[in-house]
């Protein structure tokens, strides 16, 4: 499903250059679950943004099912974004002006569907989450569990391909971290791939493979049968 | 989409009130002013044009070289029409309009009108609608009259006044006048405005045949329509043939020359002299339209420099919907379409404020406007709606669409130095302005009390004028008979009478040819030998009038320091007029005093009793107002109500069948600056709403910069920092701001009231004390605004701060 091959992403201030990515090489096949792992600033997170095509490498190979997609525009960027990718964040990014219903609806908007077709979806989404009784709640006022299963179901709303999960359990305590990994296995399980940022040893034994990332270059690749805990 | 971008919006705007407050208060303050300054605005710039013709009616005025002086004239002279009719085959219809002032009379009543005698062709050029009645003159009769509605309502009440009949003085007796119609009251933005129309025949027999065919005499306006399709220009070249022919060959070319002025262009045209009517001066409706446009940049402003201090919050929801697949054209849409939501609350609000606001505007302007939601206003509504609103909405459009979600959705957003450039630079420009008004209300405040306070040369308190609407003998025989009715009332202090007063119009031009046949001019009023004790003027050299000695009534003349000086009299008591005057002698000097507005410098001044004996020595005489007497009567210390009563009821007794009305004559001379007057308190509320609106925007910037440093102040107070140092911190960038702005503003400021006081004779300096105190009082303001968040941030418990991170 992915294929990226001496992926390179380069930061540069005024006097600093900082190469964040030197020449990584990764495939993800249609429905793995990954787990990227490394210390702080070893670039996990730019390379989750680039997978989510939210940033462009500076050089570098990368196939999305398929197709080259490294010199693609914004515009086309974001259309193959918003077909195929669901986003899940550390700190949740839902829209505090938005209600839960809300919330879970806004990537359909941007799809053009239509406001029925919406409501039938996003109702069967917040059933299967759980949330369906909070569908009139603005995000704070909901636990830090309630709005991640919130930002799940908003990323899984329009079926996509690939799931991207950055830290997706950072900010909740180990009781709603576990309840959101089981949302990802299942989502996992029933055919979609997901690919997942994290520090946790105990979040990345949900993966099926681990990629550890340092500096900026792939150091180590895993399977689940090898973890070292 | 629309949808959820609405309810983005509306949520917003209920959650950060203070903002919404601070937008839709400061947009809908400057939209109020706006439609008010438009509403006056439009009628200045629109007068004239409701007539349906106004693009081809023309008032031709005339310049004449008179010994190398020329004389400019929008009054012209009798045969100036009918020779333009006769010469002019472009020329479709013509009227002359003269104004007598008259006394009518209707069930015992007695009025002073000014009545307009216009020619046949007035009904067909002007659309003055008659009621009830078609299009054409009415007035065939000489003894017709036709009524506008208010005066018709004041003579005849409820009754149909059509063939009813009222009586007037045109001439030496009352006579019976019949309506014939009854016209619509003249809309106000008409530069002609009449009471009551009588057929121009009623002028042939009150002047002589010289009168009506002398070309250097002028009483009339005269309006020309033009045939459709005919260039002014075409017309125009055609004059000087028109006026050579219809003088035979009288002026050598150049000498004579008539012009053409467009309708449309008369109200804000005061290089002219003014005609009937007084036009507006064209620099007060720039100042206003100039002052509406700050206020609403000042607004925009706030607007766009609140969005970049919210551009923090904004990121985040940036970040979110770009990354579920919004592209920024979307994003463009929803910020713009935020910003027009909010105009468009903001003008309802100003719709409302200004229903509710334009009856005091209307006192403070002296006008009678009107608001109407008609399909005009509601267009401009609407421009003013999407200008406004594309205006102050495009940074958030512009800028924050183009947030990239990976920056903004890690992290804070910290504002890059072009964007607190471009704030900076915003708030600059606000306060510039606002310090721009604020200097130039104290100016003109200042030049209003300069002007108000300013001697005189002549006592004007406890003054009363008492117009006496007959000329001639029969005139001066009402003062007499009037001044010994009061003479034996000790409420009564002294009594003169004077062909014109003080403050009610200018007093006479008179011309003449010198020894060395140069054409002079100096003014002139007829006075009695009280007029210069009653108003308390200081004579300087000679004498005043004396009752008892005949030879001083015809030919004994006191002048005024100007004349000595303008003429070149070193011993004036023994040295005669340098013209070609009948015998005489100069009695009297006095001091310089300000008999016309303190517009003008004191022109040399002429003052006799009878002017027989002048006149026999002058080529050119000049009345812009009547010459018939005004009495002026000084009433002693006490109740003014009751003497004022005194004065009326012994009036009605001696003088029954003339109307009586009066002025004070402080009032009067105060209404020659009615006009700076209204300029200036409308200035001053302007400027006071200009800083009130820019403060909003400061308060709500500064509550932005508190919660954006709240981390920074918890870290500096747990070093050791002061109350008085997080202060100063918090206040600086603002203050430093405020005093750029002063230092840009300054001298702009300068030069437009430097500009605007050039219109006085008599005007103070622009102090630099002045932009001191503007200066002083934004900084000050700026100060107390930013000091109610930064002294709350700085007594807030450093570990409260720090924990908020």
């Amino acid at each position: 499903m992915i294929k990226i091959e001496n992926l390179e992403k380069v930061y540069r201030t005024e006097e600093v250059e900082t190469k964040a990515l030197n020449k990584v090489s990764i495939e993800v096949n249609e429905g793995e679950f990954v787990a990227i792992m490394g210390p702080s600033g070893c670039g996990k997170s730019t390379l989750l943004n680039i997978l989510g095509l939210l940033d462009e490498p500076d050089g570098g190979s990368f196939k999305f099912i398929g197709t080259e997609i490294s010199k693609f525009n914004e515009r086309n960027r974001a259309d193959l974004r918003k077909k195929n990718i669901g986003f899940v964040f550390q700190s949740f990014n839902l829209i505090d002006e938005l209600t839960v219903f809300e919330n879970v609806e806004l990537p359909l908007i941007y799809l053009g569907v239509s406001a029925a077709e919406r409501k039938e979806k996003v109702e069967k989404v917040l059933e299967k989450m759980q949330i369906m009784h909070r569908r009139n709640h603005f995000p704070q006022q909901l636990s830090g569990g309630q709005q991640q299963r919130v930002a799940v179901a908003r990323a899984v709303i329009n079926n996509p391909k690939l799931i991207l999960a950055d830290e997706p359990t950072g900010n909740l305590d180990s009781t709603n971290g576990n309840e959101v990994m089981e949302l990802l296995t299942e989502l996992n399980e029933a055919g979609t791939t997901v690919i997942m940022v994290t520090h946790s040893e105990h979040d990345a034994r949900y993966a099926h493979r681990i990629i550890r990332l340092l500096d900026g270059e792939v150091v180590m690749e895993n399977v689940r049968e090898q973890f070292t805990v | 989409m629309f949808r959820n971008y609405f309810k983005i919006a509306l949520r917003n705007f209920v959650k950060h009130k203070t903002y919404s407050v601070i937008n839709l208060a400061g947009l809908g303050i400057a939209i109020t002013c706006c439609l008010l300054l438009g509403l006056f605005l439009q009628q200045e710039w629109r007068f004239d044009r409701f007539h349906s013709k106004a693009d081809r009616l023309y008032r031709p005025w005339v310049r004449e070289i008179h010994q190398n002086e020329p004389i400019v004239n929008t009054i012209t002279p009798y045969p100036l029409g009918p020779a333009m009719v006769a010469a002019l085959p472009e020329v479709e219809a013509m009227t002359r309009i003269v104004t007598l002032d008259v006394n009518t009379q209707r069930n015992g009543d007695i009025f002073n009108e000014r009545v307009h005698l216009v020619e046949p062709d007035f009904f067909r050029m002007f659309d003055f609608p008659l009621l009830n009645q078609p299009p054409g003159n009415p007035l065939t009769q000489l003894k017709d009259a036709v009524l506008t509605e208010e005066i018709a309502q004041k003579y005849f009440g409820n009754q149909n006044p059509i063939g009813q009949t009222f009586r007037m003085q045109l001439d030496s007796a009352m006579e019976t006048y019949t309506v014939r119609a009854v016209a619509k009251n003249v809309p106000a933005n008409s530069s002609i405005r009449f009471g009551i129309l009588l057929s121009f025949e009623n002028i042939k027999p009150l002047r002589s045949q010289k009168q009506m065919n002398h070309w250097q005499q002028v009483e009339a306006e005269t309006y020309v329509l033009l045939k459709s399709g005919v260039e002014v220009k075409q017309v125009a070249a055609k004059l000087p043939a028109m006026v050579k022919t219809a003088t035979n060959n009288k002026f050598k070319p150049g000498e004579y020359v008539v012009n053409l002025q467009p309708i449309t262009a008369i109200h804000l045209d005061n290089t002219l002299p003014q005609g009937i009517e007084p036009v507006s001066n064209p620099a007060y409706s720039y100042i206003l339209a100039t002052i509406a446009l700050f206020i609403l940049v000042i607004a925009c402003i706030n607007f766009m420099t609140l969005a970049i201090g919210r551009s923090a919050g904004r990121a985040r929801e940036v970040g979110v919907r770009k990354v579920m697949g919004a592209i920024r054209q979307q994003l463009v849409y929803q910020f713009w379409g935020e910003a027009l939501l909010m105009t468009l609350a903001a003008v309802v609000v100003g719709v409302l404020l200004t229903v509710l606001l334009l009856p005091a505007f209307n006192e403070l302007a002296d006008r009678q406007l009107i608001f109407k939601l008609d399909s005009t206003t509601l267009l401009s509504l609407f421009v003013l709606v999407a200008v406004v609103g594309l205006v102050a909405g495009s940074y958030p459009a512009l800028v924050l669409s183009r947030f990239q979600p990976v920056e903004v959705l890690k992290g804070k957003l910290t504002l890059k130095g072009d964007q607190n450039w471009f704030r900076r630079t915003l708030v600059v420009v606000q306060f510039g302005l606002s310090v721009f008004l604020m200097v130039g209300t104290l100016v003109m405040n200042r030049q209003l009390n300069y002007l108000q306070a300013m001697p005189l040369g002549f006592k004007t308190d406890r003054t009363v004028v008492i117009p006496v609407n007959k000329g001639g003998e029969e005139g001066l025989a009402i003062v007499e008979r009037y001044r010994n009715a009061l003479s034996s009332h000790k409420e009564i202090a002294n009594i003169t009478a004077s062909a014109f007063a003080f403050g009610t119009g200018a007093w006479a031009d008179v011309g003449f040819n010198d020894k060395n046949k140069v054409f002079r001019s100096f003014q002139m009023n007829m006075i009695d030998p009280e007029f210069i004790p009653v108003y308390n003027i200081k004579l300087v050299a000679g004498r005043n009038f004396d009752q008892n000695n005949t030879a001083d009534k015809y030919t004994a003349f006191i002048i005024n320091e100007a004349f000595v000086k303008a003429f070149g009299l070193p011993d004036p008591l023994n040295q005669k007029l340098p013209g070609d005057f009948p015998a005489h002698q100069i009695i009297g000097v006095v001091e310089d005093f300000h008999y016309a507005s303190l517009h003008s410098k004191v022109e040399p001044l002429l003052l006799v009793q009878r002017p027989d004996s002048l006149f026999a020595g002058i080529n050119d005489l000049m009345f812009q107002s009547s010459p018939d007497p005004d009495i002026s009567v000084r009433l002693q210390p006490g109740a003014v109500a009751e003497q004022v009563a005194l004065l009326e009821q012994t009036w009605k007794k001696v003088l029954p069948d003339e109307p009586f009305s009066y002025t004070f004559l402080d009032e009067n001379i105060a209404s020659q600056y009615q006009q700076e007057k209204r300029l200036g308190t409308i200035v001053t509320i302007a400027s006071g709403l200009s800083i009130f609106i820019s403060c909003l925007g400061l308060f709500g910037l500064a509550t932005l910069a508190v919660a954006r440093r709240t981390k920074e102040i918890g870290v500096r107070k747990v070093l050791g920092a002061s109350v008085g140092d997080i202060i100063s911190l918090l206040s600086k960038d603002f203050i430093a701001l405020v005093v750029v702005a002063n230092i840009l503003a300054w001298p702009l400021a300068w030069y437009g009231l430097h500009q605007w006081l050039q219109d006085f004779a008599y005007r103070v300096d622009v102090g630099w004390w002045l932009f001191g105190l503007a200066g002083a009082a934004t900084l000050l303001i700026a100060l107390l605004t930013v000091s109610f968040h930064s002294v709350r941030a700085a007594l807030v418990n450093p570990v409260k701060s720090l924990r908020t991170e």
